[in-house]
């Protein structure tokens, strides 16, 4: 499904870069990538989807590089691929629908996009999806009213709204109590298991990832120091991560 | 010993930098003592000999009870006064609300998160040079060009408040996080439809109250213009009742008209500002 060779990308300073990155990401799966802060979890995620352009190496999404493609392909690339952010990245005065709704604009001529027409079967399927994350009493509330844990499954809402294949969460977790966490990642996980969708996560939790991940790459300093089923993730493993 | 050493450093940074705050006192008190005594020296010779400093200041405590004590409409209508405050009104509303479309494009080619770096610092200093010449300037400018008049006073006062608005609009877009507009553009979401769907319904409260502060401003600006360029409204019936029939019960009656008008405005603006702005 989504394959990475020898990505590099270099800052300034050390952290946050990458070095000689290669993974494989199956669909259908939950893989969790994990590591100290700085260690480059959210480049290696951003890269994905050339949000960040790295320096070298290979990305194939269906054994297409998307380094390479053009802005009409690279727009129809990312058009498969759903993202979810730490702070969740909502209009917040708008409401739970029309936040939603913000997920179609992807595929919209410009002037509907502006004018925000959205058809019947558009709005019916924002509805569903609200209902299917638990927030349908909030449908038509604003979203600077929601808790955190709200605001993540709205987020959620949009990605899918696109009909992804690939969602990338950043830190989806991270901003949120331990309670609405387990409720993302439940979501989460329901939507790799039945919708058969492709999840990469970010996450700075161990038991959050050993608990939900099907795959788990450990990074640190730029360097992919484990990649394995979760089930394989032992104490030594994690201190080769952390330490 | 060591610490011994430290401690000594520390104690001759610490007279060294007391040493260089008296010398930074004694500059600013020496200037200041300078200009007290240069200011009074003019003061006590700018008067001229025949100027009688207390008789002066009686007849302008009598002018001043004329005017505000005993106002009244002098050789005009209460109604042509009240319909030349409405001219000085509209010009200002007019020229804020062109000023509120043009500074919203300006704003959205300024803002850092929306416009490409190299554009935002164009238009940036751009309107920063436009805002630092006064709004009166910029109506005498056009003048040039127009005649002195209304089409003068229009386009000059439009001008600023593009420029004034711009700053504002730009300043409160840019108070959107750069990561949602990112968010949006991920999705392959167009730059327009971002500013439809994201920009303008976050800062939208924002940008009507700016715009309101700046019709506050632009009022004043209607009334001196009114009168310094000849652009008719309140301002030339100032203008003309105190510099050409003298007639001080008629400037006291504009007066209070102005005033009443200005003092609903800033009631308005100061809640709009701390409702939306300062929140």
């Amino acid at each position: 499904m989504l394959a990475v060779n020898e990505l590099s990308k270099s800052y300034d300073q050390e952290a946050m870069s990458l070095k000689d990155i290669s993974m494989e990401i199956e669909k259908g799966e939950i893989t969790v990538i994990i590591g100290p802060s700085g260690a480059g979890k959210t480049t290696l995620l951003r890269s994905l989807n050339q949000l960040i352009k790295d320096d070298q190496g290979e990305i194939l999404i269906d054994g297409l590089d998307v380094r390479t493609l053009n802005r009409s392909k690279m727009r129809q690339m990312r058009r498969k691929i759903g993202m979810v952010f730490q702070n969740y990245n909502l209009i917040e005065p708008l409401t739970v629908l029309e936040n939603v709704l913000h997920g179609t604009l992807g595929g919209k001529p410009t002037l509907l996009g502006i004018l925000s027409i959205y058809s019947d079967k558009e709005q019916q399927e924002a509805l569903a999806l609200i209902k299917e994350m638990g927030l349908e009493e909030f449908a038509f509330k604003q979203c600077k009213d929601l808790s955190g844990g709200q605001k993540q499954r709205v987020g959620i809402a949009r990605a899918l709204m696109k009909h992804p294949q690939i969602i990338l969460c950043d830190e989806p977790v991270a901003s949120l109590d331990p309670k609405s966490a387990t409720l993302v990642m439940d979501i989460l996980r329901s939507l790799a298991i039945e919708k058969k969708m492709t999840i990469v996560v970010t996450l700075h939790q161990v038991e959050l990832a050993k608990e939900y991940a099907d795959h788990i790459i450990g990074l640190r300093a730029g360097s992919v120091v484990f990649d394995g089923p979760s089930s394989a993730l032992d104490v030594a493993a994690i201190r080769t991560i952390y330490d | 010993m060591e610490q011994r050493a430290v401690i000594e450093s520390q104690v001759r940074v610490r007279a060294k930098k007391k040493r260089r705050l008296n010398r930074r006192k004694l500059t600013i008190n020496s200037v200041l003592t300078v200009l007290g005594i240069l200011t009074i020296y003019t003061l006590a010779t700018i008067v001229p000999a025949h100027f009688k400093v207390i008789e002066a200041v009686n007849e302008f405590m009598g002018n001043l009870k004329i005017m505000f004590l005993s106002p009244n409409v002098g050789n005009d209508t209460f109604s042509k006064l009240l319909s030349a405050l409405g001219q000085s009104i509209y010009l200002a509303g007019l020229t804020t609300i062109a000023g509120a479309f043009g500074g919203f494009v300006m704003a959205l080619l300024s803002a850092n998160n929306l416009a490409p770096r190299w554009l935002s610092q164009i238009m940036k200093s751009l309107m920063a040079s436009i805002r630092a010449i006064p709004t009166i300037l910029w109506v005498l400018i056009y003048s040039v060009s127009l005649g002195l008049g209304a089409d003068a006073a229009v386009i000059g006062l439009t001008f600023h408040s593009v420029a004034y608005l711009a700053k504002v609009f730009a300043n409160s877009i840019e108070e959107l996080p750069q990561d949602t507009i990112e968010a949006l553009k991920v999705g392959g979401i167009g730059i327009l439809p971002i500013i439809a769907q994201a920009v303008i319904p976050t800062v939208k409260s924002r940008l009507l109250s700016w715009t309101f502060i700046r019709f506050e401003i632009n009022f004043a600006n209607a009334v001196v213009v009114g009168a310094a360029a000849g652009a008719g409204g309140i301002g030339y019936q100032l203008y003309m009742a105190s510099s050409f029939y003298f007639d001080f019960h008629e400037v006291g009656m504009i007066i209070y008209l102005i005033l009443a008008f200005t003092f609903g405005l800033e009631l308005v603006s100061r809640r709009l500002r701390a409702k939306f702005i300062e929140a």
